[in-house]
């Protein structure tokens, strides 16, 4: 064989195996990114491009945006819209999102001239801060003023393995838990519920995150810091935002389950808070209370269920006095984030 | 652009690759320069005037070193102005935070942006003018212009020699074929260190090291975990690199020399700087030892040159304290390796009381903890940091099992009062992780040829006599070779940049 019929060969092979990751990542569409729809159940999908593709129709249909992590995901806008007079609201949750995603997310609308009333604005007193590198949780491109095709090329060229693993997996066990609405935004997990529902103590048995040890993280680091004045330089710009372009801010932070917060280093914790009240006004859910407490009000230690979602509404816009005294629900300004600071150091420092 | 990434792979390197070869004589070449001047402003435009700047300057330099008479004040003019612009760019922030720390002063600089390749095309370019004073250079612009910027070496290296290079550039390169079968070849198998081997093992060695600079006291097996990932991650990553330039450049027809040759095999510290980075060693021997004086001054000024030649090693890689330190120890060990060698020959010891093989794993698993060591203040963010991981290697930080050991019902009594503990860690959950990482080490660093051997000149590499690897143009090896492609393309989802692109 000669060096030029080897070069054939190999080049004619190569084609043929890179050939299978465009075709596979069209017919199994792991991010719901091509629309194709081959396979019945999806793993999870690019929530933040799909709902920005949505909303490019849709967006006249409402004038009030949701943001914060997966955590919100379950808040039905339905439940809000009854809140506030005329308000019509969409989910803007995003997996994993942080302020940077909110902040480009209202730039975005701005931009395009969306209207905008109300924000109602979670907060994750977590450090992590800028955009994802992982496929799943990109940010939709025009979003960021970058290439529509170069975004559905790379989407196309990548292989995700595991990704790919999983959609075929959850395919043959048809073993879908969250159900994806894009037409408000919002996600549930009606199979979770009724588990819960007719058995929470098995439920609660049956989730690791609920009896593992958990270890608090030791360390406070730079680029922890950093990243929350990030996040917080991030949530000063979206207060100026709010200003100047008359909408509502409603800002308020995760009630973390008991477990998660119990892996949270305190120092972090407790700057954070101290930080946000130094910029705002704000509700905190967080810290150890009779919700927080409460497995079963929680899917896992990450995330509550959706009549948590009613709690934190009816403290925001009614000031229920059932969930002041359990606790849940402090607003904090100026005047009393000393005492709430020493409130939470204690609680968790108590633990 | 990065070689490991989709741009590259299927618009650049094609692209470059098609107007090379239907151009030609000087028109093919320019068209180089041209690629390359896109390749390096694809980073960033708005420093394509300082390399451009650089060629342009060095060049004047040293086509007048042939010319005036003044030879020396020219020279020294030429070297300092490329010193000053790397120490301008590279080392500015770093004097002026040690003189706020030595004088309690308050100067203040603002961040400096490395362009990128400045360490490399720096060195090279001074190698060119002192060639130039010795008479032993001279070259057209466009020749010389391509040998800086040619894109496979450009960013990383291998840190080449114009003698090596620019006579290549005027020969007729015949049989493509062959250039580009064996040029793709290597690029996919770098390409497949890099995506597959280096880019899984940074996670690890990442976890571990930044949990070493927020202050978590880093216990011995969590440390092995880190300080071997990493130990491999460099390894795979550099040399997954070196191969990529190696293979691209071949495409044109251009040889650059090999920058690795199995260093982990080394059975000394000599013997592993003659194997690691072996273009930066050459270099640093050629252009900064033997000036110095070399051997030529006596065996303690000798010692005293290694130290100083590996302290600027260390500080060409970075300016930090970490890279000082890297590279002093490098030189301790050098120095520590030469005089053992004096003693060694001065009195003929001979061990003969243990079998060669016994020897020769000894002084291997020796040199390799020496250097595993030393990596962990080149991977370091701070000198405490390193010192947090070098205890944890020591055992000083507690030899720390994780907790699900405790079954080993028979073992973990006698662990336990010999000083062991038992605990849920936080950076490692079971020990297999690092019996993965020794495998792939054995495997990948130990037993299998390297790329070079792998190649050179299509000859069966016979190991121990136990199996061959032969590369040749077969059936069976294009299959293989289209295999390593579909695996390496297959990993492209997250682009990550080559270690050596910081330096």
């Amino acid at each position: 064989m000669s060096f030029q019929q080897y070069l054939k060969r190999f080049i004619f092979l190569s084609i043929l195996w890179i050939s299978i990751i465009p075709l596979s990542n069209w017919i199994i569409d792991p991010y719901g990114i091509f629309e194709t729809h081959f396979l019945k159940y999806s793993f999870q999908q690019n929530e933040r491009f799909i709902k920005i593709e949505h909303l490019k129709k849709e967006h006249p249909h409402f004038n009030g945006y949701i943001f914060g992590s997966s955590r919100i995901g379950v808040l039905t806008p339905a439940l809000l819209n009854k809140y506030i007079d005329g308000a019509s609201f969409y989910n803007m949750y995003g997996s994993g999102a942080n302020q940077w995603d909110t902040l480009k997310h209202l730039e975005y609308m701005l931009r395009n001239k969306y209207t905008i009333k109300n924000v109602y604005l979670q907060v994750d007193l977590e450090p992590a801060f800028g955009p994802s590198n992982k496929n799943l949780l990109k940010i939709h491109p025009e979003v960021v003023n970058e290439s529509l095709i170069q975004f559905y090329l790379h989407n196309l060229v990548l292989f995700p393995y595991s990704d790919l693993k999983k959609t075929i997996k959850n395919n043959f066990k048809a073993n879908n838990t969250a159900l994806y609405n894009w037409t408000d935004g919002s996600y549930s997990r009606p199979r979770l519920e009724r588990e819960i529902e007719e058995n929470h103590s098995k439920y609660i048995n049956t989730v690791s995150d609920f009896h593992k040890t958990s270890l608090r993280k030791k360390a406070f680091s730079k680029q922890d810091r950093e990243q929350i004045d990030q996040n917080i330089a991030a949530i000063l710009k979206i207060i100026r935002l709010s200003e100047d372009n008359d909408f509502k801010l409603f800002l308020f932070t995760s009630p973390l389950n008991q477990h998660k917060l119990d892996t949270i280093n305190i120092d972090m914790y407790l700057y954070y808070l101290s930080k946000l009240a130094k910029i705002t006004n704000f509700w905190d859910f967080g810290g150890y209370n009779k919700i927080t407490t409460d497995d079963k009000l929680y899917y896992e230690a990450s995330h509550y269920r959706p009549l948590v979602n009613k709690m934190i509404a009816e403290s925001i816009f009614k000031g229920n006095q059932e969930n002041k005294t359990n606790g849940f629900g402090v607003y904090v300004h100026s005047k009393n984030i000393n005492n709430h600071l020493s409130n939470i150091q204690h609680q968790m420092h108590s633990r | 652009m990065l070689f490991n990434s989709i741009e590259f792979i299927f618009l650049f390197l094609p692209i470059s690759w098609f107007g090379f070869y239907y151009l030609k004589d000087n028109l093919s070449l320019g068209w180089l320069v041209l690629c390359s001047l896109f390749f390096y402003a694809y980073w960033n435009p708005s420093y394509l005037t300082i390399i451009a700047a650089s060629v342009f300057f060095n060049y004047w330099v040293g086509s007048s070193l042939h010319k005036v008479n003044f030879k020396k004040p020219l020279l020294i003019f030429g070297i300092a102005i490329n010193l000053f612009f790397l120490g301008y760019y590279k080392y500015s922030l770093f004097l002026t935070s040690n003189i706020n720390y030595l004088f309690d002063t308050n100067f203040h600089l603002n961040t400096i942006i490395l362009p990128l390749a400045i360490s490399f095309f720096t060195f090279q370019q001074i190698a060119y003018l002192v060639d130039a004073y010795r008479g032993e250079a001279e070259y057209k612009f466009l020749h010389y212009s391509l040998f800086v910027i040619f894109f496979p070496q450009l960013i990383a290296g291998p840190i080449v020699h114009h003698k090596e290079i620019i006579p290549q550039f005027s020969q007729k390169h015949k049989g493509y074929s062959k250039h580009i079968t064996i040029g793709l070849t290597i690029f996919f198998i770098g390409l497949f260190k890099k995506v597959v081997i280096a880019d899984n093992l940074s996670e690890d060695a990442n976890l571990v090291f930044l949990a070493a600079e927020n202050g978590y006291l880093v216990t011995f097996f969590e440390a092995w975990q880190g300080s071997l990932s990493y130990t491999l991650q460099l390894y795979f990553d550099f040399s997954g690199y070196a191969d990529m330039a190696i293979g691209s450049a071949r495409l044109f027809g251009i040889k650059l020399p090999d920058n690795f040759n199995s260093p982990y095999k080394s059975k000394n510290i000599i013997d592993f700087w003659r194997r690691w980075h072996m273009t930066l060693s050459r270099f640093l021997r050629d252009y900064v030892y033997i000036p110095l004086g070399g051997n030529r001054k006596g065996k303690t000024k000798k010692q005293l040159f290694i130290m100083i030649t590996m302290v600027i090693g260390g500080l060409w890689h970075g300016a930090n304290w970490t890279f000082v330190l890297w590279g002093a120890l490098h030189g301790s060990y050098l120095v520590i390796n030469h005089l053992w060698q004096q003693i060694h020959n001065k009195y003929d010891i001979k061990l003969k009381i243990f079998p060669q093989w016994f020897t020769s794993i000894t002084s291997q698993t020796m040199t390799l903890i020496a250097v595993i060591y030393a990596w962990v203040f080149f991977r370091a963010e701070s000198i405490d940091s390193a010192l947090n991981i070098v205890k944890g290697l020591s055992g000083m930080n507690g030899i720390v099992f994780p907790e699900k050991y405790l079954r080993w019902e028979n073992l973990s009594p006698w662990l336990i009062s010999n000083g062991a503990s038992f605990s849920n860690l936080e950076l490692i959950s079971s020990l297999s992780d690092l019996i993965s990482l020794l495998l792939i080490f054995i495997f990948g660093c130990l037993i299998l040829p390297n790329t070079r051997e792998f190649f050179e000149e299509h000859r069966a590499i016979h190991l121990r006599n136990t199996f061959s690897i032969k590369w040749n143009y077969s059936n069976s090896w294009a299959f293989v070779m289209s295999l390593i492609v579909f695996i390496s393309i297959a990993n492209l989802g997250l682009v990550k940049e080559f270690i050596y692109f910081q330096f």
